[in-house]
């Protein structure tokens, strides 16, 4: 393959063109993958404390938490002072505050599975309560719920 | 190397585009040579620093890009269109 002098000089210029194209979109892709990066990108120390939180994940281990048993489920207390407080309640009494607001039940579907009346069900949840209060010093209304 | 000074309107011979498209390394790296000023503006960045004074200074992963990315153009670059 032989090329005349005057397609020589097409070829270098081709070649030429092709290079600075090359070099000049590729540039361009790059700044603009930057400026595609940077709106995305934020710095972590100005992360609010929310958004920080995703970040990471506590490890949960059993021995943390304080296990009571009611009929046939087991229900994990994290926090110390409830778990004590729980413990030196009696046992019917604390059935019913764990099944209510642990395991989110009505105080009809409590009634049925202690074989109860559910009046009976309202009135020791009552006076738990106020016992835990007690208990857990509370003095501000409707933490000893919790 | 006064054709570098001036390299805007030179153009590379062909005997050197014809080395290099078919892998010959000096060849490339002639052409590599000779687009380098043009490479280093294309890569010039304005950074800012803390107190907001714009710097002019070549981003060197830019720069290797550019590079890379014209070394393989290069050697798909065909002579003859139509063949």
């Amino acid at each position: 393959m032989k090329l005349s002098p005057s397609q020589m000089k097409t070829v270098r210029h081709q070649f030429d063109s092709l290079c600075r194209k090359v070099l000049r979109e590729e540039s361009r892709n790059y700044i603009k993958q930057f400026a595609r990066r940077a709106e995305k990108e934020v710095n972590l120390s100005e992360l609010s404390e929310t958004e920080l939180s995703q970040l990471y994940v506590m490890d949960e281990y059993p021995s943390d938490s304080t296990f009571f048993d009611v009929l046939d489920y087991r229900v994990a207390v994290k926090d110390d002072r409830l778990a004590d407080a729980l413990a030196a309640l009696p046992s019917k009494k604390r059935d019913v505050l764990l099944l209510s607001y642990f395991l989110d039940m009505s105080d009809t579907e409590i009634a049925e599975k202690l074989k109860v009346v559910g009046s009976t069900i309202h009135r020791r949840r009552t006076s738990s309560l106020k016992e835990l209060k007690l208990r857990l010093g509370v003095k501000e209304d409707g933490q000893g719920t919790e | 190397m006064d054709k570098a000074q001036n390299n805007k309107h030179t153009l590379l011979p062909f005997s050197v585009i014809e080395a290099a498209t078919t892998g010959n390394v000096d060849a490339i790296n002639a052409v590599l040579k000779h687009y380098e000023p043009y490479i280093a503006a294309l890569a010039t960045r304005r950074l800012y620093d803390e107190n907001g004074v714009p710097h002019l200074c070549v981003d060197d992963e830019l720069r290797k890009t550019l590079e890379i990315k014209l070394i393989t153009k290069i050697l798909s670059f065909e002579l003859v269109k139509a063949a």
